[in-house]
């Protein structure tokens, strides 16, 4: 089966994903995903016996979209999705990152071991994150790069979101799951509609938090 | 429930038989905890992310799982779409291109 690449790029992010079927997937982890968020490894892994350069981790695209999603809603709309647990901010803290006590926060897990907390603070968002099998890298540059926090500006992190979500629907999501389908037996075309209603409602959301972010500039 | 062919089982499970009893123990306590059952609002698809500790059940190396629900078309009950691990050491990685475990 050969093997595509797709790769959708924003200001910040980086985010890629293999199809095809490889051998070390699983069921529900089929394809290797890169996410960067300016050269942070929050998703991806390198060892030298297999080339020694950045390689993507198995997951399923859609967990690593919908971790996006998720800290993206949390931002503009605070304790609406509250994905994952009340406990973000406890486990963020037990985790060694330095959080405020009331913003914002969602924690995602998008792949094997990578956790990442997108957390508001006025007019950033603070990207904490620990990539687990980068951890144990054997190459020398990935080596420490496994854990940080990535500080980029709230209009810029909003615009990177909404364009690797529109993108990925519009260009990429029906052929992911055709080849899902045939390299799995199974394939989530069931839930496109479901993204789309979601991704248009954000877009409206963050038009919304983008004119009162305007007005309270220009007070 | 489990969705295609699994190929690879993670190393907590003996079977897909297994796998499958451990997800539904988990979906049947989660429906009961008023945290999670309240997830299920009417939206077309729930993602239940579910912290088996917070549950009481003990599954060595798993500590969360997550389930996407979606809503059955013209009706109000929900079917089970995807689960899959999403944290916890035994959700460890066999890297085949360096041969040994990584957790």
């Amino acid at each position: 089966m050969p093997v595509e690449r797709i790769v959708i790029k924003g200001e910040h992010i980086y985010f890629e994903v293999g199809l095809g079927w490889f051998e070390g997937a699983e069921v529900y982890w089929p394809f290797p995903v890169i996410l960067l968020f300016d050269n942070h490894v929050l998703v991806g892994e390198c060892w030298t016996p297999a080339g020694g350069k950045l390689q993507g981790t198995y997951t399923d695209p859609l967990i690593v979209l919908d971790g996006l999603i998720f800290g993206l809603e949390e931002i503009i709309t605070p304790g609406v999705s509250e994905h994952c647990c009340s406990r973000s901010r406890e486990l963020a803290k037990d985790m060694g990152f330095n959080v405020a006590e009331n913003s914002p926060i969602s924690y995602a897990s998008l792949a094997i071991q990578s956790e990442v907390f997108f957390e508001r603070i006025g007019d950033s968002v603070k990207i904490h994150y620990y990539n687990g099998l980068l951890e144990g890298t054997d190459c020398p540059e990935y080596k420490g790069k496994h854990k940080g926090t990535v500080e980029v500006p709230l209009i810029e992190f909003g615009e990177d979101v909404l364009r690797v979500f529109g993108e990925y629907l519009e260009r990429h999501y029906k052929r992911v799951e055709e080849v899902r389908q045939e390299a799995y037996g199974y394939n989530r075309m069931d839930e496109y509609k479901l993204y789309l209603k979601q991704y248009l409602e954000d877009l409206e959301d963050w038009k919304t938090l983008k004119e009162k972010l305007k007005v309270s500039e220009n007070k | 429930m489990v969705n295609g062919e699994v190929k690879q089982l993670p190393k907590v499970f003996n079977s897909e038989e297994e796998l499958v009893e451990f997800l539904k123990e988990v979906v049947n306590k989660a429906l009961k905890d008023p945290d999670y059952a309240s997830k299920f609002n009417g939206n077309d698809k729930v993602i239940l992310t579910v912290d088996l500790k917070k549950l009481g059940i003990r599954k060595d190396g798993i500590d969360v799982v997550e389930f996407v629900f979606l809503k059955e078309k013209g009706g109000n009950s929900y079917y089970l779409k995807t689960a899959y691990p999403k944290a916890g050491s035994a959700v460890a990685k066999y890297v085949s291109t360096i041969g040994r475990w990584v957790s």
